[in-house]
């Protein structure tokens, strides 16, 4: 653990006057809003990369969102010339995050209850820390 | 994310989450991503009541306070391992820079400085060192969970 690195990542999410973006939608719930308002899929993953692409280049995005918190398929997208989303944010001045968990289940003797699926998968420690790597090394901070 | 409804959540509902949140915080941290840890009591108009008040005050002592004596022991092994013979200099430097932003509007400033923060909240709001608690991350402390957390004290 680098306590240096972490400690600098965390002031500049919490710097004064920004907020951060909470981009993280699963696809089905992303597909909800984008149903709502009209907007159909037509190819497989293009809309959702698009429409987020689109407001993280604006200059608000620059000066008031200190990080963005994406969803594990948007982490790995690339823009039309390679760039991975993650970079595009980092070059705009925030800082890319990522949503790890997996949903909501039942919890298992508790009617009516639920917990994160991430969690059962972070049980799992090797996996857990093998996913985490993994996202750290696609940008994620 | 915990619901509220007759009988839930269980203590078992709780603790259960706020344990797996707890193993995914460690896990970024030890893979250099920090973490965001969402206190997320669901709140709808059914909630904001005597019942919502109490699960949310549950949730967040459970996940995201500490005893003060706690806090206390915390930043003063921090600081004097960090600090050394400038500790008593930082301390207070990070208590009166959390004071002053405490209050309605005051989104954690620093999340480094919780355990000054914890401190600063048990003498702003005159909570009692032993059974009261303080502090939280993240957007799950809004404007209007600030209120029902304190209740009539604000």
């Amino acid at each position: 653990m680098n306590r240096d690195e972490l400690v600098k990542t965390a002031k500049a999410m919490v710097a004064k006057g920004k907020g951060i973006s909470a981009a993280d939608e699963s696809s089905g719930t992303i597909k909800k809003r984008f149903d709502a308002i009209g907007v159909e899929i037509q190819r497989r993953q293009s809309p959702r990369f698009t429409a987020r692409c689109c407001f993280r280049s604006t200059e608000a995005m620059r000066n008031h969102i200190s990080g963005v918190i994406l969803y594990d398929e948007t982490i790995r997208q690339k823009a039309k010339d390679g760039t991975p989303l993650a970079k595009l944010i980092g070059a705009a001045g925030s800082l890319p995050g990522i949503k790890v968990d997996k949903g909501t289940k039942p919890l298992p003797s508790c009617p009516g209850e639920l917990i994160h699926r991430g969690s059962r998968w972070f049980d799992r420690t090797v996996e857990g820390i093998s996913r985490a790597r993994r996202a750290f090394a696609n940008g994620a901070r | 994310m915990i619901d509220i409804g007759p009988g839930i959540p269980t203590h078992t509902g709780v603790h259960t989450n706020t344990h797996a949140l707890a193993r995914y915080a460690a896990i970024c941290q030890d893979c250099d991503v920090v973490p965001i840890v969402e206190p997320e009591v669901l709140m709808d108009a059914a909630t904001i009541s005597t019942s919502g008040y109490q699960v949310t005050q549950w949730v967040l002592k459970t996940q995201f306070f500490r005893p003060l004596s706690s806090a206390r022991d915390a930043r003063r092994n921090r600081a004097e391992a960090e600090h050394g013979d400038r500790r008593q200099e930082s301390a207070k430097k990070a208590a009166r820079g959390s004071r002053g932003k405490l209050g309605l509007k005051h989104p954690l400033r620093d999340l480094i400085a919780l355990v000054d923060i914890v401190a600063a909240v048990h003498q702003h709001f005159g909570l009692d060192d032993r059974n009261d608690v303080a502090v939280l991350a993240d957007r799950g402390i809004t404007r209007e969970g600030v209120r029902i957390w304190y209740g009539p004290r604000l």
